[in-house]
């Protein structure tokens, strides 16, 4: 009996044991919060919360700016992100191995406006960086730039 | 049907004009001068932006910007970027962890460096040169940089804020061949971000 009741438990735990690692990549921050001001929101697992200078983000996490809002955000690959009032940024999918600087940043401006310089994932592998705006694809091959859009396609 | 296509289209491609004619990209001059570039894609239409206030609409049309308008349109914008990241490069006595002395300037300018920031991490890279495997010195890099680490924390730096990484032989400071000591390669480089 007890070698019945056993037995699945050891599977079940080297299940765990071997989705940890795993879970605890896709937990990891991939950047802090350096500056902001006015009321700035992240809306993280269908919940909004409050920003502040010092929080760090994470993949799939929405940010909002108010009206007269802004934020700066730093990435784990050196890439550099800031929101101007009245935006919102959607933080797609980012993959960095800071090893091999491989990895896939994407996100969306849903309206706003974005200033952007990217980092070592692109330095690595051009283009590895997009982002989408409702009527436009960006591609970024290594560069400072500027982004507006009003929200329509 | 005839009627309302011949009414209707002119009127769906007004809708899309008016839909992105405010979107706008704009590539802004480089401080170290290398810009690689923005590609704008709008359906199949692909457009380069590589010059500094090159600049598009959504649909890759070229806009005339120049910095004036960047900073009317983009101003709050451009105030709200962090503080953009600094690097140290830290060099030891053979075999120890104790820092050359032109380093241990460099290593106090990295609390003058943190002070500047209202919230910071550090990443301190290790780098090998080209002796031993790639493999082994992969591990060897983030060994180096796990205890140049502790030197940090150490100094009262909250240790989920100090990210240890290895490089290991991929970011040679000086060129050489595979299996060449080179003390200028082994080094570990703070970042401060």
């Amino acid at each position: 009996m007890l070698s019945m009741t056993s037995k699945p438990a050891g599977y079940l735990i080297a299940v765990v044991l071997a989705l940890a690692p795993l879970a605890a990549r896709a937990d990891d921050p991939i950047g802090q919060v350096k500056t902001a001001t006015g009321t700035v929101t992240v809306e993280r697992a269908g919940k909004a919360q409050p920003v502040a200078i010092g929080d760090h983000v994470f993949q799939a996490d929405k940010i909002t700016t108010a009206p007269g809002a802004s934020v700066g955000i730093t990435f784990a690959d050196n890439s550099m992100m800031s929101l101007g009032p009245d935006s919102q940024l959607a933080l797609d999918q980012f993959r960095f191995d800071s090893t091999t600087q491989d990895g896939v940043f994407d996100s969306s401006l849903q309206k706003g406006t974005l200033a952007v310089k990217s980092g070592q994932i692109v330095h690595q592998t051009p283009e590895a960086m997009h982002i989408r705006t409702p009527a436009a694809l960006l591609g970024v091959r290594g560069t400072e730039f500027v982004v507006r859009t009003d929200g329509k396609s | 049907m005839a009627f309302l296509l011949k009414h209707l289209a002119p009127l769906f491609a007004l809708a899309l004009l008016a839909g992105c004619a405010n979107d706008l990209v704009v590539v802004l001059p480089a401080a170290d001068g290398h810009i690689g570039g923005v590609v704008v894609q709008h359906g199949d239409t692909k457009t380069l932006l590589d010059k500094p206030y090159a600049a598009a609409g959504a649909d890759g049309k070229p806009v005339a910007v120049d910095a004036k308008d960047v900073d009317q349109i983009f101003g709050s914008t451009l105030a709200a970027r962090p503080i953009p990241p600094k690097s140290y490069t830290l060099y030891f006595l053979a075999d120890s962890n104790d820092l050359v002395p032109d380093s241990r300037a460099a290593f106090e300018d990295v609390f003058t460096e943190i002070a500047r920031r209202k919230a910071s991490e550090i990443v301190v890279t290790g780098h090998t040169d080209t002796m031993g495997s790639p493999d082994y010195n992969d591990k060897l890099s983030l060994a180096r940089a796990k205890s140049v680490s502790k030197l940090f924390t150490d100094r009262g730096l909250a240790p989920a804020s100090v990210i240890a990484v290895g490089r290991g032989e991929r970011d040679l400071l000086v060129q050489t061949k595979d299996q060449v000591p080179e003390p200028r390669n082994r080094r570990v480089e703070i970042t401060v971000r």
